[in-house]
């Protein structure tokens, strides 16, 4: 359960946005993938769920790129994207079927965890609505709860905390740890950067499409010759130098 | 100031015109045009027929016929403010200043709405000269009487942005009551008297409106729903002669129907053709339609050969307009994330839509046997229109699919 990626060069068009990205996530691991607005996030996160395709290099989870055995690919993901995308037509209870039926997944195992996350996040009473009609909050929660449902060995999770209340972050974060502790890699993008250190092991920190660090918080904060600084303090101080540089 | 406001509503409307023009286009196409043509011919004449019938004296029903039909006839053409939901936000400092964009909104809907009521007097004007004897001049005050009225009617829609809804519902009962009450007058005691007292109501509400736009805060959402509403209304209709990207958004849950869709435990597309097709408007609304209009068309006809071409015509129609429901998810990410590949997404397709048009076969084969009566001749139709299908969602499908591509 381990996702690599290797020298990825990518973007929308034919000028590349991402130059030469590599890091790994591996079984167990949580791994943030920091960087400001606009420094490829969003764009690494397409690439890796195959919505883009490498200009240069390759992604690969278990070894298997999405251009050897797409379905094999693809069922080992999960997302969830920042802005939640629903179907129009479709109940709570059907997204619900429909990930289960898309990822042929076990129907009564799946609605075991299902029914528990529904739970926890206070969707049980709204099945039978359209969740396209929720606030942004709620939406997110379902896309939470869709993701989850899956068990599945890589996680990309995209920009999870906005729009969400305390609680349901502090449950997502549970959910989260529960599911590494199961052995699951789970990448996370994120600018919320306090909370990204305190739960992620290993960050890969962005800026304008490349790779400006990468780390365990101490090994980030050895490379920035200061040992109690924070993630912020490291990211503005590694990325404000970069501007001078360039 | 004012002028950034006028600015805004000049190039809104610009917009809003081309837009409609553009659709025009499709809704008055030449197949269209033609069957308006011979609609409205034969109208003309019956019309005329009825004209010439009517004895001298004037008949008990005249009168409240005239009244009813003039009080339905204002009903027509709304309030056309051309807000957008983004004005909430981007225009919210401008506040105090939508009083005068309203009054441009009122202007240009009250010019239309006139042009519209010139149209239903002229309509009208054979019967209510010819039935009621009237004379010109009497009919032309009865035209700025209606004016009035309409755009009084006009007003009251633009006191939405400044009131409340409980006291705008009386407004809205007033304001119905007082037409009729004046229409009456204009038709039974005097034209002249019910035209001055339009006037008089019309100069009341526009006072009632200043007032009320003095001291109460312009009412965004109410007002953006509203236009909303009325956009929705036009490009339904517009709907039906080509596609509207603003109408697919509509979904309904349509809980009875959930015994059609499919137990299907195993084909994503399918559970997602099935559930969008019954839940959006556009699609399921549009088989309905074309359906019943085949069923009617088919009741009506005697003649073998025409069943057959129409049974034909509306498979095919029915068939090819349910071919814009392929494309339904392409936005939405999580169709590339799921492990599913992409051919099963075409024979979800062809399944549904071939279920489709079974039904539609039967419906109307049934319908033109019972009408028809059964003759061995009459076998040719069930046949003919059964090959039809598997032309539509073989040959025809996928070479649309290879042009959309």
């Amino acid at each position: 359960m381990t996702l690599k990626v290797q020298g990825l060069v990518g973007g929308y068009s034919k000028i590349p946005v991402l130059k030469d990205i590599s890091f790994e996530v591996n079984s167990g691991q949580l791994v943030g993938l920091i960087g400001l607005n606009g420094a490829g996030k969003s764009t690494t996160i397409n690439h890796i769920i195959g919505l883009l395709e490498p200009q240069k290099g390759a992604i690969k989870i278990d070894d298997i790129g999405l251009k050897d055995d797409a379905k094999a690919y693809k069922g080992k993901l999960a997302y969830m994207p920042e802005m939640p995308v629903l179907y129009q037509e479709l109940t709570l209870k059907e997204h619900l079927e429909l990930t289960i039926m898309a990822y042929g997944l076990d129907s009564n195992k799946a609605w075991r965890i299902a029914n528990k996350l529904l739970g926890i996040f206070r969707l049980a009473n709204k099945l039978d609505w359209f969740p396209a009609n929720f606030s942004k909050g709620m939406r997110q929660k379902v896309m939470i709860v869709c993701a989850f449902i899956t068990r599945a060995d890589v996680y990309v999770i995209d920009e999870p905390f906005l729009g969400l209340d305390p609680l349901a972050t502090r449950d997502l974060l549970t959910l989260v740890d529960s599911e590494k502790k199961r052995g699951s890699a789970i990448l996370m993008s994120t600018h919320v950067l306090s909370t990204a250190q305190e739960y992620c092991d290993y960050f890969v920190l962005l800026h304008q499409g490349r790779i400006k660090a990468k780390g365990s918080l101490q090994e980030l904060r050895t490379l920035y010759g200061n040992d109690s600084a924070s993630l912020t303090d490291i990211y503005l101080g590694m990325t404000q130098d970069g501007k001078s540089n360039e | 100031m004012e002028k950034a406001m006028n600015e805004i509503w000049n190039k809104r409307l610009k917009a809003y015109q081309s837009t409609l023009l553009r659709y025009s286009k499709y809704v008055f196409n030449d197949h269209f045009v033609l069957a308006l043509l011979f609609f409205v011919g034969g109208l003309g004449l019956a019309y005329s027929n009825f004209v010439k019938a009517l004895p001298l004296n004037i008949l008990w029903w005249e009168k409240p016929i005239l009244i009813v039909i003039l009080f339905l006839l204002l009903k027509v053409g709304k309030l056309t403010s051309l807000l957008v939901e983004a004005d909430s936000v981007f225009l919210l400092p401008k506040d105090y200043e939508m009083k005068g964009f309203l009054q441009l909104a009122l202007k240009h809907s009250s010019l239309i709405a006139s042009v519209i009521q010139l149209g239903f007097i002229v309509v009208l004007s054979p019967f209510i000269l010819q039935g009621l004897h009237w004379s010109l001049l009497k009919l032309f005050l009865l035209f700025l009487a209606l004016c009035f009225l309409k755009i009084m009617d006009l007003i009251q829609i633009m006191l939405g942005a400044y009131i409340e809804h409980s006291e705008k519902l009386w407004i809205k009962i007033l304001c119905q009551l007082s037409q009729l009450i004046i229409l009456s007058l204009c038709i039974y005691v005097n034209v002249f008297i019910g035209t001055f007292i339009a006037f008089i109501c019309l100069v009341i509400a526009k006072y009632y409106f200043n007032s009320a736009s003095k001291v109460h805060i312009f009412r965004w959402n109410d007002m953006i729903k509203f236009e909303k509403e009325r956009l929705m209304v036009l490009y339904r209709f517009i709907n039906l002669f080509t596609d509207v990207p603003q109408i697919v958004g509509q979904t309904k849950r349509r809980k009875i129907f959930d015994f059609m869709l499919p137990k299907t435990k195993n084909d994503p597309y399918l559970y997602l053709y099935s559930r969008s097709f019954i839940r959006q408007s556009g699609f399921s609304g549009m088989f309905v339609r074309l359906l019943c209009l085949a069923s009617i068309i088919i009741l009506f006809s005697t003649n073998l050969i025409f069943s057959f071409l129409i049974i034909c015509m509306f498979i095919y129609l029915i068939g090819f307009q349910l071919f814009g429901l392929y494309f339904t998810f392409d936005d939405n990410v999580f169709i590339y994330i799921y492990p599913v590949s992409e051919s099963q997404k075409k024979v979800a397709f062809v399944k549904l839509i071939r279920k489709m048009l079974y039904g539609v076969w039967a419906i109307l084969n049934v319908l033109a046997v019972i009408k028809l009566g059964f003759k061995a001749s009459f076998l040719l139709i069930p046949f003919v229109s059964f090959v039809e299908i598997y032309v539509i969602v073989g040959y025809l499908l996928t070479n649309y699919l290879k042009k959309k591509a």
